[in-house]
């Protein structure tokens, strides 16, 4: 906030107290200012003081005083007149013409104080004479030294009586009003702190509050239950303790020092506040007016209404009580601050609430943006890995083609170009190449580890071109277990392997009979395939590209060849499949 | 003589098959077609013959149409499916719309024939793949969906032809004759003709060899 803000604000605060100060006041040409003062009724002794009287210097022993006003009159006033008597210490009585008026209460001991109360009482028309008239003000105090007299004030009860109800508000009713505030908001921040233990400023404000408290409505009290040096004590001892516990809160608002320095000024200041008497009064003032300068000073520079308002308030109210203004500043001062200062930390405890709720649903909103980013994230992996699982099946297709029905038809292509007119060799050509495409295709079928089915695909497939070929085949497949990891890739590679080595002992064995098994082993399964062809020279290295791929196939699906041939009498290949 | 017709859009396939079932004995060609439309202007005018060769991707439509046709109009009539890798996925659709067997293009003369025939005396071919489909397709669910069409003893049938054993070695292993085997199968093709009628238009349309109706 603006300084110039700032400034206007603490001059309104400065204003407005002026102005509470001057509301329950009564016009200067109705007080009376002067009185016959004396230590009995009507004593020899009497004399002339000016109002308002502190009577220590003119009998230093006296706790029972009377001053005397000679009111003369030509005629009896025409309406009901009124004595407003406003900072009596301790309590008075008032007689008009020999008849008691009223007085504050209790005259014996502990006698009763009238403290920030006024006292209002009626003089009724009937009571005043002609001539001459005596008005005698009793005033008693717990001691000499504290005996006070103010000017009382005597004009029209319908003029004085608004001036009575103004004071009471500001010197009684709001203090009241704001104790009782601080009080709840105490209670509310000691919950709190019992709930958050970690949180000492709800545990000092709540303290501060109650002390305040106590004392607020020690004060209040007209008759004190007490012999009167229990309540001095009582009272100079909470007040003493609110004041330093105010201090400290104003040091730990204002950010000033150490908490060990803070403890010491606390400690400092409650020594000289808890003196007894007057000294103790004043150090209460300055300890008041010090935290306040602190807060209005930490207000201004961190350029805060509140810090610098609340701290000014303070400030003023101890200066203008301190230099003797008939209306005490201090107690509605101090109850509004602490009602201020439990409202601040309730709202900071609830501004916490709403922060961490609107936290809440921030990350509520930053759980649902991570969700919706993983979600594509993982839309994008997935996409990614079909794509990989597409090429590399592409790839593997590609090379499969190239090996088989590619070649088939170059070659193909190179006997109708040749024109070699053998009709046979074309036939077997074109059967060779479509039976790669449907072991291909038989390949992709899914066939969820089971051997059998992979081998009944081959059945179907080999059974017609034996039987064209006139070649009898011994089938012989058990009922197999399931062998895990039967991929479209590996299961290709068997089909190829088998149907190479069918071809093989066709062709090149000239084989009359085929038998084939298949019956399981400890690691997988086990196909052996046997035929009655001239079979090869075992011992020499494979050259034919028909034998190569076979044993480039098995290693690929991580299976065992063992091709064994013995010139004329056949070969047997075993393939041995382990489960994956 | 038993009377077959022919429909395959590949005019060297056509004239090969039409050729080995015009020369082979004891088989009467009543014709060969090439596109539907041609096919069901001579079925409207003649006699249906008593096995139908169809070939499923034609020029103007799929085969699966005439099939069922055939099995609507003239249900004594055998349809056979013209196939070049005999996959299941054309196999089934077809047997679903009403057809009993299938042939592979290039199956040799004796075998085409051997097949012609043995269809006419009640036996319908089945591949290991064709039967794992069909188990497949038919697998019983658990609850609230409609029983299984397939009686136990097909269901086993089935199995056993899926595992690769020969119908010899399931009628041993079931202790039935192998004609009541044959006879099985024939039941299972019919079954899947009356059940997915609806869901084979379905099937056939999602793989493309129907388009759907215009309009």
């Amino acid at each position: 906030m603006r300084r110039r803000w700032l400034l206007l604000a603490g001059g309104g605060v400065a204003l407005l107290l002026w102005g509470l100060a001057r509301l329950g006041e009564a016009p200067a040409e109705l007080l009376l200012q002067r009185a016959s003062f004396s230590e009995t009724i009507d004593d020899e002794a009497a004399r002339e003081v000016a109002l308002p009287h502190r009577w220590q210097a003119d009998c230093a022993d006296c706790r029972t005083v009377w001053y005397r006003f000679e009111l003369p009159r030509a005629e009896p006033p025409r309406e009901a007149q009124a004595i407003y008597l406003r900072g009596v210490a301790h309590n008075s009585a008032v007689y008009l013409n020999g008849r008691l008026l009223g007085s504050g209460g209790r005259f014996s001991d502990p006698v009763a104080r009238l403290g920030a109360r006024a006292l209002l009482l009626a003089a009724p028309v009937p009571l005043w004479k002609s001539g001459p008239n005596r008005l005698y003000v009793l005033v008693k105090a717990e001691q000499a030294p504290l005996g006070r007299m103010p000017a009382p004030a005597l004009g029209a009860e319908a003029l004085l009586q608004p001036l009575e109800r103004w004071h009471t508000l500001l010197a009684v009713t709001l203090p009241q009003v704001f104790a009782t505030a601080a009080v709840m908001l105490g209670v509310v921040m000691g919950v709190l702190w019992f709930y958050r233990r970690r949180e000492a400023d709800y545990l000092a404000l709540a303290g501060a509050t109650a002390l305040w408290a106590l004392h607020a409505f020690s004060a209040m009290v007209l008759e004190p239950p007490w012999p009167a040096p229990w309540w001095d004590a009582w009272l100079g001892g909470t007040r003493a303790l609110a004041a330093t516990a105010l201090l400290a809160l104003s040091l730990r608002a204002a950010g000033r020092g150490t908490p060990r320095a803070r403890l010491g000024l606390a400690a400092a200041a409650l020594f000289g506040a808890a003196l007894a008497g007057p000294v103790g009064a004043t150090a209460v003032l300055f300890v008041l007016a010090a935290a306040g300068a602190l807060l209005a000073h930490a207000g201004w520079r961190a350029r805060e209404a509140r810090r610098l308002l609340c701290g000014l308030a303070l400030l003023l109210a101890a200066a203008a009580d301190g230099l003797g203004g008939t209306t005490a500043l201090l107690p509605l001062v101090v109850g509004a601050w602490f009602a201020v200062a439990g409202w601040q930390q309730l709202l900071g405890f609830v501004q916490t609430l709403n922060a961490v709720e609107l936290l809440n649903i921030d990350l509520e909103a930053l759980v649902q943006a991570r969700t919706a980013e993983l979600h594509a994230q993982f839309d994008r992996v997935r996409e990614l890995e079909r794509h990989q699982l597409i090429a590399a099946e592409r790839e593997r297709l590609m090379r499969d083609m190239h090996d088989g029905v590619g070649g088939q038809l170059v070659s193909l292509l190179a006997m109708i170009e040749a024109d070699r007119r053998r009709p046979g060799e074309l036939a077997t050509a074109v059967r060779d190449a479509l039976d790669d495409m449907r072991l291909m295709v038989d390949s992709l079928d899914p066939v969820d580890d089971d051997l059998n089915a992979v081998l009944a695909m081959l059945h179907d497939r080999l059974a017609p071109r034996m039987r064209l070929a006139g070649v009898a085949l011994q089938w012989d497949v058990a009922l197999l277990a399931p062998l895990p990891g039967l991929t479209p890739a590996r299961v290709l590679h068997v089909l190829r392997i088998l149907q190479e080595a069918v071809t093989n002992a066709i062709r090149h064995g000239r084989a009359r009979q085929l038998w084939f098994s298949a019956a399981d082993a400890d690691d997988g399964a086990t196909l052996v395939l046997r035929d009655d062809g001239s079979g090869f020279d075992g011992a020499a290295q494979p050259t034919g590209r028909g034998l190569k791929n076979m044993h480039r196939r098995a290693a690929e699906c991580g299976a065992t060849l063992a091709v064994h041939s013995v010139p004329g009498h056949g070969t047997t290949v075993t393939l041995r499949l382990p489960r994956c | 003589m038993p009377t077959v017709a022919l429909l395959e859009d590949d005019p060297a396939t056509r004239e090969r098959l039409a050729g080995i079932v015009r020369e082979a004995e004891g088989l009467a060609l009543l014709g060969a077609f090439g596109d539907l439309r041609s096919a069901q202007a001579w079925l409207a005018a003649h006699d249906a013959p008593q096995v139908m060769l169809v070939d499923l991707q034609l020029p103007d439509g799929s085969g699966i149409e005439l099939i069922r046709r055939l099995r609507r109009e003239a249900p004594q009539t055998e349809s056979m499916v013209i196939s070049v890798f005999g996959d299941e996925a054309h196999v089934v659709a077809a047997i679903e719309a009403g057809a009993t067997g299938y042939l592979l293009k290039d199956a040799g003369a004796d075998e085409i024939v051997q097949a012609i025939v043995r269809l006419l005396a009640g036996e319908s071919p089945i591949s290991s793949a064709i039967a794992r489909h069909l188990l497949r397709r038919f697998q019983p669910v658990p609850a609230a969906a409609p029983a299984s069409p397939l009686t136990p003893r097909e269901r086993e049938v089935l199995q056993l032809i899926a595992k690769g054993l020969s119908y010899s070695r399931i009628a041993e292993a079931l202790t039935m004759s192998p004609n009541t085997v044959t006879s099985h199968i024939k039941q299972i093709y019919r079954k899947l003709a009356v059940n997915s009628r609806g869901e084979a238009v379905f099937e056939a349309l999602q793989l493309g060899l129907l388009k759907p109706p215009a309009g």
